[in-house]
């Protein structure tokens, strides 16, 4: 394999450019470069010349002020995340003038966008009112209309997800009523919290019911 | 899907979004679609977090989910929209391509598209004037008309194209979900020819609904006060109605990264005639490509709509000098010595356009007059070429003869390539095993007997150029990859210093920071600069590979 790596000019600007006359070096790019070979592997670590990159031309520098203020805004943005700075052990007297980023941003309620983008699990972020309850299918059986056709039994599925479509009755309720947010309860996954470990009891001494093994 | 690939598309998130956003798109980019629970298992991030972040790629497009049903629970698998996210590296070019097709106007709405990723025309528009203000001596009606008139042209040149729910949902759920409805309708379940048959039928439906209106473009009659309070329909002069095309105000857009890459390729096709023929046969060339270019959808097209070519005599630029740059026969010019008129001069340019070796543009075989480009072949030329200028900066002259030697002839084995290329077998034999390291070529074994003994086996080298341009494109990743690590890598040795500025004293005094921290700065703007560029460079090598 070729010394020298395999970058086709992407190194120039970090380095500054090559070497001067007078400094030694092997040519490794371009039709006077000298190629390891089996028989002729040459030293470990040899100095290299560079390619020097092209500078800059006038309309790649404006790519690039343009790529900059976008990235400005982007920093600046509610979609720009960072942790939140917390306060060091010392106060210290700069600390007055370095803001604190995350707070300065916009939060991510403010964006405007709509709620059909985003499945239901996300819609709590953009819209803080909103709780976001777990979709269960509908399995309500009526045991008199047993006999009756299976396919009335079915829900309607939804062309564009293939997936059943909510039932507008029972569990899930109007659109407009006001869920809590299921984030301020707990900060993971379970649904409900049931077992309590045995936090809550008031233990006299009974051997209680135990587990079964 | 390789390494330097995945690692790329970190690094994208990481300087747009920040590094918790970037954690999140780690996870999706290397493990693929997972739902929020499993995420948070991975990043040591809250659920809430997670959902944030998840927020904010769906935002962007560059996220896309599927909901699933498990036994009684709905689940949501998210997954990483990988060529949303590549496109994000030629955002300098898009910025500055459309300022040079729409003027300010439109940079500034690309500029507020990029940063939000999709909005309204109405919350673009907001978006913009409160950002950059108005200029003075104009009104915000006059304002917000001139970026209403920006937006629709965007819109109807398809630089901008609608979002529209389903586009949040992965594409091969929304396939499957389709067949599903197909296949619901038989009876009994389809053979492998029905389910072929179907797919084809439902891409050739969504191929037709690509080629139809634009979405999110409505019309309606212009209407005019009749001088008693009330409206009625402007007319044209010659009793016509006049209809105008307006931008729906409901309706989502988001920067179409496809329609800039296929205005560049074409940019970079006429330029082709340039080096080849003379300005006048580029100035020609580039006009039937943007005659073609309303009907292109991606660039994977092989062949353009029908140009006419009398169309293309009107279109022509009015400083494109056709007479002048050719010449004739003087027995053909009659015995006045007359010039010959336009459309006969326009006839002949098409003519040694069409003879050209390149064999990109040709007559279409249906309708006379008419004339098609060959997008396939003109895409495998750029491709070629940008080969081999690869090779010739990195290895040489003798390595680019082996390599076109290869690409005409198809086929060859060492002795047969050192007889061609008229070079030692020991030197051809040692540059044929560097190219095939590097990518370029392959090695095909054809053994003479069972064994398959290396002395009794024929090894033919060849130029395959779509793998030589996936390998190539892996190496460019890399490059950038690393251009783009170096950037943070920069900014990291400097925090402190980087640090200082950012407080508001500094910010409001540039006097606190000496001498030495203000050339250090310099230093710091110049070197970012520099990398910024090149990556740019190189993203541009990348999109002729991957995307042309």
């Amino acid at each position: 394999m070729s010394r020298g790596g395999g970058r086709g000019g992407g190194r120039g600007g970090g380095r500054g450019g090559g070497r001067g006359g007078g400094v030694p070096g092997i040519q490794t790019f371009g039709p006077d470069a000298i190629q390891a070979t089996f028989k002729n592997p040459g030293e470990t670590y040899p100095d290299i010349i560079l390619p020097v990159a092209r500078p800059p031309t006038d309309e790649e520098g404006e790519m690039y002020i343009a790529m900059k203020k976008l990235q400005e805004t982007l920093y600046s943005s509610p979609y720009y995340l960072t942790e939140p700075r917390k306060p060091g052990a010392i106060t210290r007297y700069t600390d007055r003038y370095h803001q604190d980023q995350a707070a300065k941003r916009p939060k991510l309620d403010t964006i405007k966008s709509s709620k059909s983008f985003f499945p239901d699990e996300l819609h709590s972020i953009l819209d803080p009112k909103t709780i976001t309850r777990k979709r269960e299918i509908n399995h309500k059986y009526d045991i008199s209309k047993i006999d009756e056709n299976e396919d009335d039994g079915e829900a309607e599925i939804d062309p564009e997800t293939g997936l059943p479509k909510k039932t507008g009755d029972g569990e899930d309720g109007p659109e407009e009523e006001e869920y809590e947010d299921e984030d301020d309860e707990d900060d993971n996954d379970y649904g409900e919290n049931y077992f309590d470990n045995g936090e809550g009891d008031d233990d006299d001494g009974d051997d209680g019911d135990g587990g079964d093994y | 899907m390789s390494t330097h690939e995945n690692r790329l598309c970190r690094l994208i998130v990481r300087e747009h979004f920040g590094p918790i956003v970037e954690k999140v798109a780690n996870v999706l980019i290397r493990k693929g679609r997972m739902p929020v629970g499993l995420i948070a298992n991975f990043t040591a991030l809250k659920p809430r977090q997670v959902r944030e972040c998840l927020l904010v790629l769906i935002q962007h497009n560059l996220v896309v989910y599927a909901e699933s049903q498990e036994k009684t629970r709905i689940v949501t698998y998210y997954e990483i929209n990988r060529p949303e996210l590549l496109h994000r590296v030629l955002i300098p070019k898009v910025l500055h391509s459309s300022q040079d097709w729409f003027e300010r106007d439109g940079a500034l709405i690309t500029q507020s598209l990029l940063t939000h990723g999709k909005l309204t025309i109405t919350d673009c528009v907001a978006d913009i004037l409160k950002t950059s203000g108005v200029a003075p001596g104009k009104t915000t009606t006059q304002r917000t008309q001139s970026l209403n008139k920006a937006f629709t042209r965007m819109v109807k040149e398809k630089c901008l194209i609608a979002v529209r729910p389903s586009d949040s949902l992965t594409a091969a759920d929304k396939n499957m979900a389709e067949e599903k409805r197909e296949t619901d309708k038989m009876t009994l379940p389809p053979t492998a020819a029905e389910l072929a048959s179907i797919r084809k039928a439902l891409g050739a439906q969504k191929q037709a609904e690509q080629n139809s209106t634009i979405v999110g473009l409505k019309r309606r009659l212009d209407t005019m006060d009749d001088g008693y309070g009330e409206k009625r329909a402007r007319l044209l002069t010659d009793g016509d109605l006049v209809i105008v095309e307006e931008v729906e105000t409901d309706v989502y857009f988001k920067v179409n990264f496809d329609r800039f890459i296929i205005r560049w390729r074409n940019v970079q096709i006429a330029n082709l005639y340039e080096a080849r023929l003379n300005p006048t046969a580029k100035a020609i060339m580039q006009t039937i490509m943007n005659l073609a270019e309303e009907r292109m959808i991606n660039c994977k097209e092989e062949h353009s709509s029908p140009v006419s070519i009398m169309l293309l005599l009107n279109s022509l630029p009015k400083d494109t000098n056709l007479i002048d740059t050719l010449e004739f026969d003087p027995s053909d010019l009659g015995p006045n010595n007359t010039k010959p008129k336009i459309h006969e001069c326009l006839d002949k340019y098409v003519q040694i356009l069409e003879d050209d070796l390149m064999k990109i543009l040709k007559k279409d075989a249906g309708r006379s007059g008419q004339y098609v480009i060959n997008l396939k072949m003109a895409s495998e030329i750029l491709k070629k070429n940008l080969i081999q200028g690869i090779v010739s900066a990195r290895f040489g002259a003798p390595y680019v003869r082996i390599m076109n030697m290869l690409a005409d002839k198809g086929k060859l084995e060492e002795k047969q390539i050192s007889r061609f290329s008229m070079m030692p077998v020991k030197d051809v034999r040692e540059k044929l095993t560097t190219l095939c390291t590097f990518g370029v070529l392959n090695l095909q074994e054809v053994p003479k007997t069972k064994e398959r003994t290396p002395s009794r086996t024929y090894y033919l080298w060849e130029v395959i150029l779509s793998r030589a341009a996936d390998t190539l494109t892996d190496r460019l990743y890399h490059t950038m990859g690393n251009l783009r690590q170096r950037r943070f890598v920069e900014r990291a040795k400097r925090a402190v210093l980087l640090n200082k500025c950012e407080r508001t004293d500094v910010k409001a005094d540039d006097s606190l920071l000496n001498a030495a921290e203000k050339k250090e700065l310099e230093t710091l703007n110049g070197a970012l600069e520099m990398l910024e560029i090149q990556e740019l460079r190189i993203a541009e090598m990348v999109i002729t590979l991957r995307d042309f």
